[in-house]
C-alpha cells in the first residue's frame, strides 16, 4: 500500500509557476473535471485570485494509473512570496519529495534558494523542473548551469517543461513515482499524525489537514490531541481533492483532513499531533518551529464594542495562518485591541483583507514596527513591540534593533544602485559573489526596520523586476532611536508614535504629517497634526475646516441619486476611528508605510 | 399621483455647468411627442385626477414648438384634468421669450414661468457658457413680469470671478424687477460637466470654497433684506408663492414624472426613466422597459426624510417625524441634534440652523442609517 503513494510539494521562487504547473498535472490526471478548470485553480481564495499570488498553501490528492497500478499522489502547492514562507516549511514536513520550480527566463532567485534549502533540511528528494520553455526569453543553457551548480545534480536530472502548454508534465510524473521515495511508516502501529493546517469552517467547525505518520485513522474513532490532551470523537476523516471526499479510513503514508465537531479554536494547535484514545503513540511528532514574527502592528476594531468579535475572529483566522501571533493590549487613543506579530508587510495586509472578507471584522492596523530591546538603567531588560510601550527616556540606558542579513541576486548592471539603496537603508556591505559573468549576489547586514517598509519595492524599481531578494534575522545591534509622536489638535495619539533613527527622524516626522494631511478628511472642525519628538515641534500641518458642504440642486425629483450619495459618505464615516473629536480613517494609521 | 413632471430633453446649446439630461437641438421633437404620448397613454392609471401640478423641466422646456406642447395639454385636458389652484410651470430660457409666446403659453394654461437667468453679468454668462446676455435676461424678465404674476428666477452664486458685489448685485436686480421668487444655487462642478474638463485644462479657473461659503450667506441676507423668506436651502418667495411643485418633493409626496430622465415616485416605490432619448422612444414605441426602479424600505424610508425634510427650512415636527418612525426614534434624534450649533431644536420641531444648512450634506449624512 504504502508503495503506491507519493507526497511531493511544489517549491519555487515567486511567480515562477508552481500553482499553473498544479493545473497542469491535476488535468492530466483527471483530477479536476473540465467545468472546474480555471487558472490556478487552487488558489482559491478571492485574495489570491485578485492578487494572482498563492498565499495559502493547498493540498490535493491526485489518483494516477500510469499503467495496472494506480498511484495516490498528494500534491502541496506552496507560495512562493517570503512573507509566507511559514507555509511552505509546514508543507515540507508533509512530503518526502519537492519539485523544484525555475522559470527559465529569470533563473534562481532569491527564494529558489531559500525554499530549496528547506527542503534539503527536511531530506526531501528534489526534482528541478525548468518551466515556461516556451518563453522566446527562456534561456535554458544557462539556467541549467546555474541549477546544477546549486543542486550538484546531472544535467539529465532536469526536467524542461512549459506549464502554459502543458509540455513535460508526463515525464514531471514519471520522475515522481521513480525518484520520490514512497511514505516510511508502520500502517500496524499506533496512530501518529501530524496536523500541518487547519480552517475554521462556520457549519461544520475546524478542519485539520494532516499527514498520517503511522497507524490507521477510521472515521468514528476515539482520539486525542497529543499537546492539548482533548478527546474528540473523528466525526469524518477523508482526504482532499476538489473539496473533501469522506473515507472511511486512512492510513499511515497518507494525507487527509479530520472533523471532529470542535468549534474552539484555541484546541486545534497546527504541529499537535492526532493519535488514539486507546492505545495511543508513545510521543508526539515534533511540531514546527514557531514562525518568528518580524513586523509588530495593534489591531483595533473600528467599533470599540467589537473587542470580543476581533479577539474570536482572530483566533479563527489563526488557524488557517500559523504564523499569525497576537497578544491582548489596550491604546489610549483606540482602545481595546490586540499587537500582532507577522511575517512582513504583506502578511499585515492580508491579515487585515482576511479579517475583513472572511469575519466581516472592519479593524484598524497601526504603524507597524520591528521588536526593540531595550536596556534599562537598572539594567533590566525589556522587549518592546510597541513604541508606547517603551519606558520613560530617562530610565533607557540604551536601545538594540534587529539585524538582517539581506541576500540579493541580481545582474551586474544593477549592482551600483543597489548599493546605493542599501547603505541608504544604514545596510553594511558583507559579501559579492559573481554567480556567472552577469549576475552576482550581494549581501548586506542592515536593521530589519529598514526592510520592513519599502526596501523591497524601491529595489524592484530600481532593478526594473532584476532583483528577488531574501532575508534572516542575524541579532541585535545597538541604535540611536528615538520615539516620534504624532498629535492632533494637541492630543498625542499612541497609535501613530514611531521609533525612528535619530538622523531620518526630522524628514520623516515632515513626510508624515504631509502624508497625514492628504489622509484625514476635511472635517467641521480645523485639524492641527504635528510631529514631535518628546517635547519639541518638529513638523506641523493643518487640515482646514470645510466652509460650505451643500448640494444646492436636486433635480426634479431625483432623491434617490443624492441618498445613494450621503449614505456612501455615512458608510465612510462609519469605517473611521473616533480620536477625540476628529475622525481618522483607517489608512491614516498605516501612512507611514506610504511616505514617498 | 397627483402630479406630474414632463422632462423635455433639447436645448439650444449645452451650459458649461450643465449636467441635466438634454441633447442640442429640437429636431427630435415629433418623435419625443409621440413617445412621451405613449408613456402618459400607457402609464394613465397611475395618475389620479384632477392634477394639483404639472411642472415642464428640462432641459429648455420654452425650446418645445408651441403646437407640441399644445399636444401633451390637450391629453392632459382630456384624461387628468387640473384642481382649481393647480400650478402648471414651465422652465424658460431668456432667449424664448417673448410677449406673443408669453400670452399663447398663458392660454394654455401654465400659471408659473421659471426663468433660467443665472446672472446679469456678461462675464458669468460666459464662463458659464449660457447663450443669452444680461440685457436679452433683463428684457425677457420684463416681458414675463406683464404675463404672468407667478414668477422665479434662478441664480447662480460662487462662480470663479464673481465678486460678493456682483452676486448681490444680481438679487437686487430681480427684486428691483420684482420677481417674488428666486432659486440660488451654487455653481457645482458635477462629473460629466464640460466645466470640469475646463477646469482641468486650465481653460476656467475653478471654484472657492470660501467665495461660496460666503455668497450662500449673503444670498439668504440679501433677499432676507429684500423681504423674501428662504423656504428651502436654495428657495426664496415672497409669502403665498412658495412652489408647491418642488414643496411636493421635499414632503414626500407622490409624483409622477414622464419622458427620458424622469423621476417618479408613488409613496413605496422611486422609478427613473432611462437619460438617452432615442433609447427612451424607441423602448417606449416598442413596449421594451426603459426605466429603472427601487423599493424603498424602511431604512431608505428615513434617510430620505432626513434628507427631504431637513432642505425645509422649517424642518420637520415630532408629530411627523413620530408618525413615521416612533418616539424612541425622535429622542434618539434629539439627543444627535439637541446640543449642536447646527440644528433648532425646539420641544417640537428639528430644523437646520443657517450654518448648519451651509454644512448640510455632511450633517445629514450623519444622521443616516447604513
Ligand atoms: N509563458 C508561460 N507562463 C507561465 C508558465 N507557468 C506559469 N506562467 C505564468 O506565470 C505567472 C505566475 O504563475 P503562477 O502559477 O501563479 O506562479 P506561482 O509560482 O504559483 O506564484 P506564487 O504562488 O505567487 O509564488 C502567471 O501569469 C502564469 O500564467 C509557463 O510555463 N509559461
Ligand atoms: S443648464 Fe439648462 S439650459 Fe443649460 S444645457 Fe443644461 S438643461 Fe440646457
Ligand atoms: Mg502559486
Amino acid at each position: 500500500m504504502l508503495e503506491n503513494i507519493r507526497n511531493f510539494c511544489i517549491i519555487a521562487h515567486i511567480d515562477h509557476g508552481k500553482s499553473t504547473l498544479a493545473d497542469r498535472l491535476l488535468e492530466f490526471t483527471d483530477t479536476v473535471s473540465e467545468r472546474d478548470r480555471k487558472a490556478q485553480v487552487l488558489d482559491d481564495m478571492d485574495l489570491e485570485r485578485e492578487k494572482g499570488i498563492t498565499i495559502k498553501s493547498h493540498a490535493i490528492q491526485m489518483l494516477y494509473k500510469p499503467e495496472d497500478v494506480e498511484y495516490k499522489l498528494n500534491l502541496i502547492d506552496t507560495p512562493g512570496h517570503v512573507d509566507f514562507s511559514y507555509e511552505v516549511s509546514r508543507s515540507i514536513a508533509a512530503c518526502e519529495g519537492a519539485l523544484l520550480v525555475v522559470d527559465a527566463s529569470q533563473g534562481i532567485q532569491a527564494q529558489t534558494i531559500s525554499n530549496l534549502y528547506q527542503a534539503i533540511d527536511h531530506n526531501l528528494e528534489i526534482i528541478p523542473v525548468l518551466n515556461k520553455m516556451d518563453m522566446p526569453s527562456a534561456m535554458p543553457e544557462e539556467v541549467k548551469e546555474q541549477i546544477i551548480d546549486l543542486l550538484g545534480c546531472d544535467e539529465e536530472d532536469i526536467i524542461e517543461a512549459s506549464a502554459k502548454t502543458g509540455y513535460g508534465i508526463d515525464k514531471i510524473l514519471d520522475a515522481i513515482l521513480l525518484k520520490v521515495p514512497p511514505p516510511k511508516g508502520d500502517v500496524n502501529a499506533p496512530l501518529q499524525a501530524l496536523i500541518f493546517d487547519s480552517v475554521f469552517n462556520q457549519y461544520r467547525g475546524i478542519i485539520a489537514y494532516f499527514r498520517i505518520m503511522n497507524g490507521t485513522v477510521h472515521t468514528g474513532d476515539h482520539v486525542k490531541l497529543m499537546n492539548t490532551k482533548k478527546e474528540y470523537e473523528a466525526d469524518e476523516v477523508g482526504v482532499l481533492g476538489m473539496g473533501l471526499h469522506p473515507k472511511k479510513m486512512l492510513h499511515a503514508g497518507d494525507v487527509g483532513y479530520i472533523i471532529s465537531g470542535v468549534k474552539v479554536a484555541r484546541e486545534v494547535r497546527v504541529g499537535d499531533t492526532i493519535t488514539h484514545v486507546e492505545n495511543p503513540c508513545e510521543k508526539a511528532i515534533d511540531g514546527f518551529k514557531e514562525a518568528v514574527p518580524m513586523v509588530f502592528a495593534g489591531i483595533y476594531p473600528v467599533d470599540a464594542d467589537d473587542y470580543e468579535d476581533l479577539r474570536e475572529s482572530i483566533e479563527k483566522l489563526q488557524l488557517n495562518d500559523a504564523s499569525l501571533v497576537y497578544e491582548p493590549e489596550s491604546s489610549a487613543a483606540l482602545g481595546f485591541g490586540f499587537r500582532c506579530g507577522f511575517l512582513g508587510l504583506l502578511h499585515m495586509e492580508i491579515v487585515q483583507e482576511r479579517l475583513d472578507r472572511e469575519f466581516d471584522m472592519d479593524v484598524i492596523t497601526t504603524v507597524p514596527n520591528v521588536s526593540y530591546k531595550v536596556f534599562t538603567r537598572k539594567e533590566e531588560l525589556i522587549e518592546v513591540h510597541n513604541p508606547s510601550g517603551l519606558p520613560d527616556i530617562t530610565k533607557i540606558d540604551y536601545i538594540e534593533e534587529p539585524y538582517i542579513k539581506a541576500n540579493v541576486i541580481t545582474k551586474t548592471d544593477y549592482i551600483g544602485p543597489i548599493m546605493t539603496l542599501g547603505i541608504e537603508k544604514r545596510g553594511v556591505l558583507k559579501n559579492q559573489v559573481f554567480l556567472s559573468t552577469d549576475r552576482v549576489e550581494i549581501t548586506f547586514e542592515m536593521p530589519l526596520a529598514e526592510i520592513v517598509f519599502d526596501f523591497y519595492d524601491k529595489l524592484k524599481s530600481i532593478s526594473k523586476g532584476y532583483a528577488s531578494f531574501d532575508y534572516h534575522e542575524c541579532g541585535y545591534k545597538r541604535a540611536d532611536l528615538v520615539r516620534l509622536d504624532i498629535l492632533l489638535n494637541g492630543e498625542q495619539v499612541d497609535a501613530l508614535s514611531t521609533l525612528i533613527h535619530r538622523a531620518n527622524s526630522y524628514s520623516f516626522g515632515r513626510r508624515m504629517v504631509e502624508k497625514l494631511k492628504e489622509l484625514i478628511p476635511r472635517q467641521q472642525y480645523e485639524i492641527a497634526i504635528q510631529a514631535a519628538i518628546g517635547a519639541k515641534i518638529i513638523a506641523r500641518e493643518t487640515v482646514k475646516a470645510f466652509r460650505k458642504d451643500v448640494t444646492s440642486k436636486c433635480y426634479g425629483g431625483d432623491i434617490t441619486r443624492k441618498r445613494k450619495l450621503l449614505e456612501k459618505q455615512k458608510k465612510g464615516k462609519k469605517r473611521m476611528r473616533q480620536v477625540g473629536n476628529i475622525e481618522v480613517p483607517q489608512s491614516a494609521f498605516m501612512a507611514v508605510l506610504k511616505l514617498d | 399621483m397627483k402630479r406630474i413632471y414632463i422632462h423635455v430633453p433639447f436645448c439650444i446649446a449645452k451650459c458649461a455647468y450643465c449636467d441635466f439630461y438634454s441633447i442640442e437641438g429640437n429636431s427630435m421633437q415629433k418623435e419625443y411627442i409621440s413617445a412621451l404620448l405613449k408613456e402618459l397613454e400607457d402609464r394613465k392609471s397611475e395618475i389620479l385626477w384632477p392634477l394639483k401640478s404639472l411642472y415642464f423641466g428640462g432641459g429648455t422646456p420654452s425650446f418645445l414648438d408651441f403646437e407640441n406642447l399644445g399636444l401633451i395639454f390637450n391629453y392632459i385636458n382630456d384624461n387628468f384634468g387640473f384642481e382649481d389652484l393647480a400650478e402648471i410651470t414651465l422652465e424658460a430660457n431668456p432667449e424664448n421669450i417673448d410677449a406673443e409666446k408669453c400670452s399663447r403659453w398663458k392660454e394654455l394654461g401654465i400659471n408659473r414661468l421659471s426663468i433660467g437667468i443665472q446672472s446679469f453679468n456678461d462675464e458669468d454668462l460666459e464662463y458659464l457658457q449660457r447663450i443669452h446676455s444680461s440685457e436679452k435676461a433683463i428684457a425677457a424678465l420684463k416681458i414675463a413680469k406683464n404675463h404672468f404674476s407667478n414668477l422665479s428666477a434662478d441664480l447662480i452664486h460662487g462662480i470663479s470671478g464673481a465678486n460678493d458685489e456682483r452676486f448681490i448685485k444680481n438679487v437686487e436686480i430681480l427684486t428691483t424687477l420684482g420677481i417674488p421668487h428666486i432659486s440660488m444655487y451654487s455653481l457645482s462642478i458635477e462629473d460629466r460637466s464640460k466645466l470640469r474638463k475646463l477646469i482641468i485644462n486650465n481653460e476656467r479657473s475653478n471654484i472657492d470654497e470660501e467665495t461660496q461659503a460666503r455668497q450662500f450667506i449673503l444670498a439668504a441676507e440679501t433677499a432676507a433684506k429684500n423681504g423674501y423668506f428662504q423656504y428651502e436651502i436654495s428657495n426664496f418667495s415672497k409669502p403665498g408663492i412658495e412652489s408647491q411643485h418642488n414643496t411636493a418633493y421635499w414632503k414626500g409626496e407622490p409624483y409622477a414624472g414622464f419622458g427620458p430622465s424622469a423621476h417618479s415616485f408613488n409613496g413605496t416605490e422611486r422609478r427613473w426613466n432611462i437619460a438617452d432619448l432615442k433609447e427612451y422612444i424607441s423602448a417606449v414605441e416598442s413596449g421594451a422597459k426603459y426605466f429603472e426602479t427601487e423599493t424603498i424600505g424602511q431604512q431608505e424610508k428615513y434617510n430620505e426624510f432626513i434628507l427631504t425634510r431637513l432642505r425645509l427650512v422649517e424642518g420637520f415636527t415630532k408629530q411627523e417625524f413620530e408618525q413615521e418612525f416612533g418616539e424612541e426614534n425622535f429622542r434618539k434624534i434629539l439627543l444627535k441634534t439637541q446640543n449642536s450649533p447646527y440644528f433648532s431644536v425646539s420641544e417640537n420641531r428639528i430644523a437646520f440652523t443657517r450654518e448648519g444648512l451651509l454644512i448640510s450634506d455632511a450633517l445629514m449624512s450623519d444622521l443616516m442609517e447604513v
